[in-house]
Order: structure tokens, then sequence, then C-alpha cells
């Protein structure tokens, strides 16, 4: 179970694109992230700890959509582009296995939305949270 | 508004595993991070493989067993360096993370190593998405924990180079398909080496010390 330090890296990536960007906090309203398939993380532990410790932050409430990215694969032999829904790496095509991953092991944050109608919190308050 | 930031949730991580694989090579030293469920032999293997080679490579080892001391206690009778990671009484952490090496590594005295081992914490999840800098992931399955471990947990036995197959003494007794489990590790990674051995008989471990010798050259 290591959502929880995911879930931390992702409101450190965010604070500090905000911090990059405006110098201050707004609340965010939503976090997009991409999670491979081979990546090890269950998205619904992540929901959960994405929500317990966003709370009291400027991330209370927002919503994380977290998009699923298949395990895609390339056969160096036949040159066929394929979806594998099991983990087992052999070509379905011609059994090869000389495989390329094309995806399935990202892990990224991709895009997020703030409100910035509401008040910003500055980064000397942001130290008490 | 939306604002695109695409980075890497672990980027942060892999930076400071990175900086760590640099002040390995700078070394010269060849660092393997060895993981495995708990209890399929880690320690047990080390304590038979430190004196097969210590005559000839100098070794140190970084022992991840975050909640008790008592396995750096078994590596440390050898005389050679060992660093115990911070330890958590009640057994919390799952993986040992880029930062918990890079924060200890340099407690060991890393002019006079040729190999360092970093034995993680028992788990095949999380270890699985952590790089620790490391120039080769090694992964323990002992014949005990039955032959599907790979096919459930297909992330760890895909990132390693290497699996040993431990305590195959117990084949008989427990009646145990090994081949079966050899082909699960292949179906989730066809280019991995894969080693069976006892670390209570010694059997097996001749082309594991070989192998050994050979990427720390
Ligand atoms: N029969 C048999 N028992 C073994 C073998 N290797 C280890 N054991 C036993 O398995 C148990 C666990 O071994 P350890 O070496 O402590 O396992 P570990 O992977 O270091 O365990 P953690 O650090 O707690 O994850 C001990 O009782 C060992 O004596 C083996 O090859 N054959
Ligand atoms: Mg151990
Ligand atoms: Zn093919």
């Amino acid at each position: 179970m290591h959502e929880m330090s995911i879930a931390m890296n992702i409101f450190r990536i965010v604070r500090e694109k905000l911090k990059k960007m405006y110098g201050k906090y707004y609340p965010v309203k939503k976090v997009a992230v991409n999670i491979g398939k081979m990546s090890t993380v269950v998205p619904a532990a992540l929901e959960f700890c994405f929500e317990m410790a966003g709370k009291d932050t400027i991330f209370e409430g927002a919503e994380l959509e977290i998009v699923e990215i298949p395990l895609k694969i390339h056969c160096e032999d036949c040159k066929e582009d394929m979806i594998l829904d099991e983990p087992f790496f052999f070509c379905r095509k011609c059994d090869s296995f000389n495989l390329k991953i094309l995806s399935g092991k990202e892990m990224n944050v991709d895009t997020f939305e703030i409100d910035e109608t509401a008040d910003p919190i500055t980064e000397e308050a942001m130290a008490w949270k | 508004m939306e604002i695109k930031v695409t980075e890497n949730i672990l980027s942060k991580n892999d930076q400071i595993a990175l900086e760590t694989t640099k002040l390995l090579a700078e070394k010269k030293i060849y660092c393997i991070n060895m993981m495995s469920s708990p209890g399929s032999g880690k320690t047990t293997i080390l304590e038979r493989t430190i004196p097969a080679i210590m005559d000839k490579i100098r070794v140190g080892v970084i022992e991840g067993d975050v909640a008790t001391h008592i396995d750096a206690e078994r590596i440390e009778k050898f005389g050679i360096p060992t660093v115990q990671i911070t330890t958590d009484k009640f057994g919390g952490a799952c993986h040992l993370s880029a930062k918990m090496i890079a924060d200890v590594i340099e407690k060991l005295p890393l002019d006079e190593l040729d190999f360092v081992v970093i034995e993680n914490v028992g788990n095949l999840i999380c270890p699985a998405g952590f790089k620790v800098g490391s120039n080769a992931d090694v992964v323990v399955q002992s014949l005990a924990e039955g032959v599907e471990k790979p096919l459930k947990y297909p992330v760890m036995f895909h990132k390693c180079e290497l699996a040993l197959i431990n305590k195959i003494d117990l084949e008989e007794a427990l009646e145990f398909d090994t081949d079966t489990l050899e082909e699960n590790i292949r179906k989730v990674n066809p280019k991995i080496r894969v080693m069976k051995l006892s670390a209570r008989t010694g059997e097996g471990f001749e082309q594991w010390i070989e192998w050994i010798k050979e990427k720390v050259g």
C-alpha cells in the first residue's frame, strides 16, 4: 500500500506548479492522473488516500480523475501493435517474446483545475497546512 | 481553469535514485536490490553468499528490515559493513524509497567496496514501484509460496533481471512443481534469468556466485 506516498507526490507536483505560476495557491477542483496497468497502483486505494490526505488543504473536496492506461506492446518480429489484457509477455499473433512496451507503465499527473475566483492562500499560510 | 503538467508522479524518487546510481558508478560499485515476499529467504541467501565471495569481493549490505535489527545483526557477524534503515517498530513501511537509500548509503565505506546489496522490505507490490538506484533488481521466491506468485505479482517479476527460486530442498516434501513456477515467471518476463537454489543446503549456489562475480567484474 504505497498509494499514500503517491497521493503526497501528486499534491507536491500540483503545489510546485502553482507556486511557479502564481506564487500562491488556489483551491484545486480536480486533478487528472494517468495510471498504467503495470504501475502497481490500485485506483480505489489512491482515491481514498487522495481524499483523506487532502482534508484541510487546497485539495479538500477535489475530484481525482484516474485515467487507466492499457498495457500496449509492439511486436518486433511481426510488427503488430496490440493491447494485452493479461500481463503475459508474448505476442498474441506470432508468439514472439521480442516485444517493446508502448504504454502501461505511466504514472503521471496530467492536468489539474483550480478555482481562480476563490481567495488564494499565500506561501506563509501554506506552511501551516 | 485547467493547467497542464504531465509530470511523472515519482519523478522526484527517480531523480534521487539516479543520484545514487551516479555515486555508485563513481565509486565503481555494483549494486543489487533484492526483493521478495516476507520470509522467502533473502537474509539466509546472503548469509551463504557473503562467506563465498568475501575473499575476492568487498561487499556491503543495506538492510531494509524496517521493524527490527535482526537481519542486520545476522549480516554484521561476517564483519562486513552493514547499514540498517531507520526503524519503524510497528512495521509500517512497505518499501524502501530512493531517499531512504540515499540518506544512508554514505554510511557505507564506499571507497572500500565493490558490491552493495540492498535487502528490500518483504513485499512483492510496493518495492516494484520505487527505484532505489541499484544496477540490477533481483526477486527471490521460495517454493513454500506456491506456483502462482508471479501471476499475482507480475510487475515485480517483470521488473527484475534475475529470479532466484529458493528452498528447493523442500521440493520433494512439498511435492512442488518447480517447472510450472519457472514457466509462470517466464510468462510475465520472458527475458528473466532464473536460478534454482537452496540457502539451507547450498545447492545451486555456484551459478548465483558466478553471476555476482561476472556482474561485479
Ligand atoms: N528449508 C529451507 N528453509 C529456508 C531456506 N532459506 C531460508 N529458509 C528459512 O526461511 C525462513 C525465512 O528466511 P529469511 O532469510 O529470514 O527470509 P527473508 O526473506 O530475509 O525474510 P524477511 O527479511 O523477513 O522478509 C528462515 O526460517 C530460514 O531458515 C532454504 O533454502 N530452505
Ligand atoms: Mg530478511
Ligand atoms: Zn508478433
